[in-house]
């Protein structure tokens, strides 16, 4: 579920700030806990609004979190995907409490935004089933417990 | 019944994909990194072919049901035939299937072990106790460290720490303040510039509850220990700073410890993931022995109805040929015995149709020849009845309609008794008919002419009738004409002859009676005594005004009775008409007579006697009918034209006498009518019958000034066909 989100200008881009607490269902933890890696993915866009037409979608970004346990220290370690640096967490909770708070993303460039017209972004968070080993996969599909998903939470750009 | 795909060619492609595909999924389902990314898209792919096979099968399933249960020919056989295809490729698969389920779960199983799982979970306490071990080790060695700092000043400390880790192996030696905030830091990397913070939850357990020690991936360093303790101020009010110090796990350490946990996660995360594996091994499974299942049933459908198809064909052909369709051909089969039936079968509908056609063809000749006599009779001016063998009538051409005046096609079926008391005036018909037939059988001697009289609407007609047996005995033919008109015209000429005959032989002795009445006059009129004398002259004159006034009545007979052959010619009208009138001229002074002749007037064609003949006869009428009034004129006229513009020429007689009498108006140019003591009553139609010859018109009517008008119209002789004389019945008479 997202909290809370914010666009902000930073410079020369927009970035985004946001807060999301990942409702892990038991399925998912108890998965977590047997060692199966989690992928969970944020997704942000930028859309201008048309009216009648559909929403022109300016920029998309994806951010893919890779979360692993290790038996031996009992550390949750979560992998950023895309930057490929990792970082450690004793706990659930403290994994919980970082991973789901977001800071100065950056998501599109202010000069892209023109003056004239409206925009709005939108954020939501997501499991990524593909990336599960494929026998659990059909059950992820299929079962409304594993689908970890929090829905758009979406907001008018005000300048 | 729709034929999908000839060939078995689709199938077998289809059966081939889903084969491939199945492959490819049970390869997905063992996680082989080739496929694993294609596993959703596959059994994605397998459930839809699932569904549409499933669909296909539903549809002829409904289909062949729909069939049965209307009776079609062949559906039964084909769902027989169906349920034992299915029957015996469904057993089998099903139960290679049970047993390969029940292989799959045990194999499954068969992979845990408790055994393996507890020597791995005792693996991995070993690696903690040995990491323990040097843990503790570990946090000695700092505890000194800390000591040896506690008495110095933050500066002095930040110098003895690149000391401090070099004696204690520590790779990174830090620092931090009471604020938290780092004061100094020593690092055996030398890549690395920024020492790594604790996070604040260590630094609030190393301040409050007491020193920390842990085991930690940093960064990609591999795997150290981290202490955190603090170090008390050398000033006694001073907050305690904290000292971390990294220690790295030695490489061999670190490589057992890593093999260790990833084999223990590795089976952690299989032996957790057993029963999505089975559950995906047997959906794996199912959907191949699905696909297969619903390909064979299909198939079965096909090969079912293929199989029955030539049946279904000969069945319905078969009726068809007992309808009465004789066309019926039907798709030549395969080369088995099936395909032989049908090749026998078309053979014998061929056969069937050929004989067919010929009846057929002999029929419309007969029909042909039917409706050919039909045409004939009807056209026939003879009458023709039939009858059946009890005297029933059976066909009546229109003519006998025409000829009896009455409606014999309602009279079909009905014997000639009931026709009798019908119509009552054909009863003499009819008795003449049955006498006839009463006379004898045999044949030739009911055959004969006969003449019966008949009363009809149109009045009395004298009928030629005869009558002959049909070939075979059964029935007659009656064949009657209607000789009315001959015996009248025989009749009339008859007469003719008769009257010419004796206007011959009166007027033969006229002569010698009034010659030798003047003789008798002449010779002995001057010798008799005065009053004898008297009396003699006039006996004498009283014979020869006799004798001449028979002689004209005598020679007004003849000339009705005998018509010379016409002579026509072209003439002039105008000419003639000068001609007579100059006559009657000489012989009537007392009468003016007037011409008024249109010029210039087409000439007539026409017998220039019986035109002086007419003109004759209109001029005397017209001096009888003035003769005795004042101031008598006669006025002929000529013109061209008639009311339209066919091309005629009128000729008209007007005179000044008092007009037709109204007691004969209307009939003066019927014979014998006449007003006149002495008259004949043939002038007018002898007139009448000259121009109707001649292919006109004459008419009489008074005039509105006085005096009586009679017009004649004759044809003029330029126009295109000529005058052409009008048949009558006064022509008959002189050809007979
Ligand atoms: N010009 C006329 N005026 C008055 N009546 C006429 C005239 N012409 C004919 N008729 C009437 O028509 C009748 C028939 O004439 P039609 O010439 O046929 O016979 P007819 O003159 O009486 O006898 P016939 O010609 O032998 O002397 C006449 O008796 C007369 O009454
Ligand atoms: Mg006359």
């Amino acid at each position: 579920m997202v909290e809370h989100a914010a666009l902000r200008a930073a410079g020369g881009t927009y970035v985004v700030d946001a807060r999301i607490d990942f409702a892990f269902s038991e399925d998912n933890l108890e998965a977590m806990r047997n060692g199966v890696a989690l992928t969970v993915i944020v997704d942000i866009e930028v859309r201008r609004e048309r009216g009648k037409w559909w929403d022109e979608t300016l920029v998309a970004r994806e951010l893919r979190y890779r979360i692993e346990t290790n038996v031996l220290t009992g550390r949750y370690r979560v992998r950023n995907l895309d930057e490929g640096s990792t970082r450690n967490h004793r706990s659930l909770e403290e994994m919980m409490e970082t991973l789901g708070h977001l800071e100065s993303v950056p998501v599109i460039a202010r000069e892209r935004l023109s003056a004239d017209a409206h925009y709005a972004a939108r954020i939501r968070a997501r499991l990524d089933i593909e990336a599960l080993p494929s026998p659990l996969r059909p059950i992820a599909y299929l079962s409304p417990r594993w689908r970890l998903n929090s829905g758009w939470f979406e907001w008018r750009i005000e300048r | 019944m729709s034929r999908l795909g000839q060939g078995a060619a689709p199938i077998v492609v289809l059966g081939l994909v889903l084969l491939g595909s199945t492959y490819l999924m049970s390869n997905a389902t063992q996680d082989s990194a080739r496929f694993g990314e294609l596993y959703s898209a596959l059994l994605a792919i397998n459930a839809v072919a699932l569904i549409g096979l499933g669909v296909l099968i539903a549809r002829n399933l409904y289909h062949l049901l729909h069939q049965a249960r209307e009776r079609r020919p062949g559906a039964r056989l084909t769902v027989r035939m169906v349920i034992v295809f299915v029957v015996l490729s469904v057993t089998p698969v099903t139960i290679v299937y049970y047993f390969s389920l029940q292989f799959l779960h045990r194999g499954i199983d068969s992979w845990f072990d408790v055994r393996i799982e507890r020597a791995l979970d005792d693996a991995l306490d070993l690696s903690r106790t040995a990491l323990g071990v040097r843990m503790r080790e570990l946090l000695a060695q700092t505890a000194r460290i800390a000591s040896d700092l506690e008495p110095l000043t933050d500066e002095q400390a930040v110098g003895a720490l690149d000391d401090a880790r070099r004696l204690s192996g520590a790779s990174e030696l830090t620092l931090i303040g009471a604020n938290g905030r780092i004061v100094g830091s020593s690092i055996t990397d030398p890549t690395s510039v920024v020492p790594s913070r604790p996070d604040d939850t260590i630094l609030l357990q190393a301040r409050g509850a007491g020193d920390y020690i842990g085991l930690d991936d940093i960064g990609d360093r591999g795997l150290h220990v981290q202490v955190v303790m603090s170090v008390p101020s050398h000033e006694a009010t001073g907050e305690p700073r904290l000292l971390q110090a990294l220690f790295p796990v030695t490489e061999r350490m670190d490589a057992l410890a890593d093999s260790v946990e990833s084999a223990s996660a590795k089976y952690r995360e299989l032996s957790y993931l057993r029963k999505p594996l089975k559950l995906s091994f047997t959906l794996t499974l199912s959907i191949v022995l699905l696909v297969s299942l619903f390909t064979a049933v299909y198939a079965a459908f096909r090969s079912a109805r293929r199989m029955v198809a030539p049946l279904q064909d000969l069945s319905e052909g078969t009726k068809a040929v007992a309808g009465g369709d004789y066309e019926t051909q039907l798709p030549s089969a395969a080369r088995d015995e099936i395909g032989f039936l049908v090749a026998s079968f078309n053979e014998m509908t061929r056969q069937l149709k050929r004989a067919h056609d010929e009846t057929r063809a002999s029929q419309l000749l007969v029909e042909a020849q039917r409706a050919y006599l039909e045409t004939v009779l009807r056209r026939l001016s003879t009458g023709v009845l039939t009858l059946d063998g009890d005297r029933r009538l059976v066909t009546a051409n229109h003519a006998a309609t025409e000829i009896l005046g009455v409606d014999l096609d309602a009279m079909i079926g009905a014997t000639l008794d009931t026709l009798a008391d019908r119509h009552p005036d054909l009863a003499p018909l009819v008795h003449n008919l049955l006498e006839r037939f009463g006379q004898g059988t045999a044949q030739g001697q009911r055959e004969g002419r006969e003449e019966v009289g008949v009363a009809t609407p149109q009045g009395r007609r004298t009928l030629v009738c005869s009558t002959a047996s049909l070939a075979g005995g059964e029935g007659d033919v009656i064949v009657f004409d209607d000789a009315t008109e001959f015996i009248r015209a025989q009749r009339s000429a008859a007469w003719s002859e008769v009257a010419r005959r004796l206007a011959h032989e009166i007027k033969n002795p006229l002569t010698p009676i009034q010659l030798a009445a003047e003789r008798l006059r002449h010779k002995y009129l001057h010798k008799v005594q005065s009053i004898d004398a008297a009396q003699m002259d006039r006996l004498t004159r009283t014979i020869v005004q006799q004798v001449e006034s028979m002689k004209e009545m005598v020679n007004a007979f003849s000339d009705y009775a005998r018509t010379p052959a016409m002579r026509q010619v072209s003439i002039d009208l105008n000419a003639l008409v000068l001609d007579v009138v100059e006559l009657y001229r000489t012989a009537s002074p007392a009468v003016r007579f007037e011409t008024r002749l249109g010029r210039p007037l087409p000439a007539v064609h026409a017998d220039p006697d019986r035109l002086r003949q007419v003109l004759h006869n209109l001029l005397k009428n017209a001096v009888e009918a003035c003769g005795g009034g004042e101031a008598p004129w006669v006025r002929t006229q000529t013109r061209p034209g008639g009311a339209h513009d066919e091309a005629m020429v009128e000729l008209s007689v007007h005179d000044s006498g008092a007009g037709f009498r109204d007691d004969v108006v209307d009939r003066i140019f019927e014979p014998y009518v006449t007003s006149k003591p002495k008259g004949t009553g043939l002038g007018l139609a002898i007139a009448k019958k000259i121009v109707e010859e001649h292919g006109g018109a004459v008419s009489g009517r008074n005039a509105p000034g006085g005096g009586a008008r009679i017009t004649v119209l004759l044809p003029a002789a330029n126009t295109s066909h000529g005058p052409a004389p009008r048949a009558g019945a006064a022509t008959s008479v002189q050809d007979a």
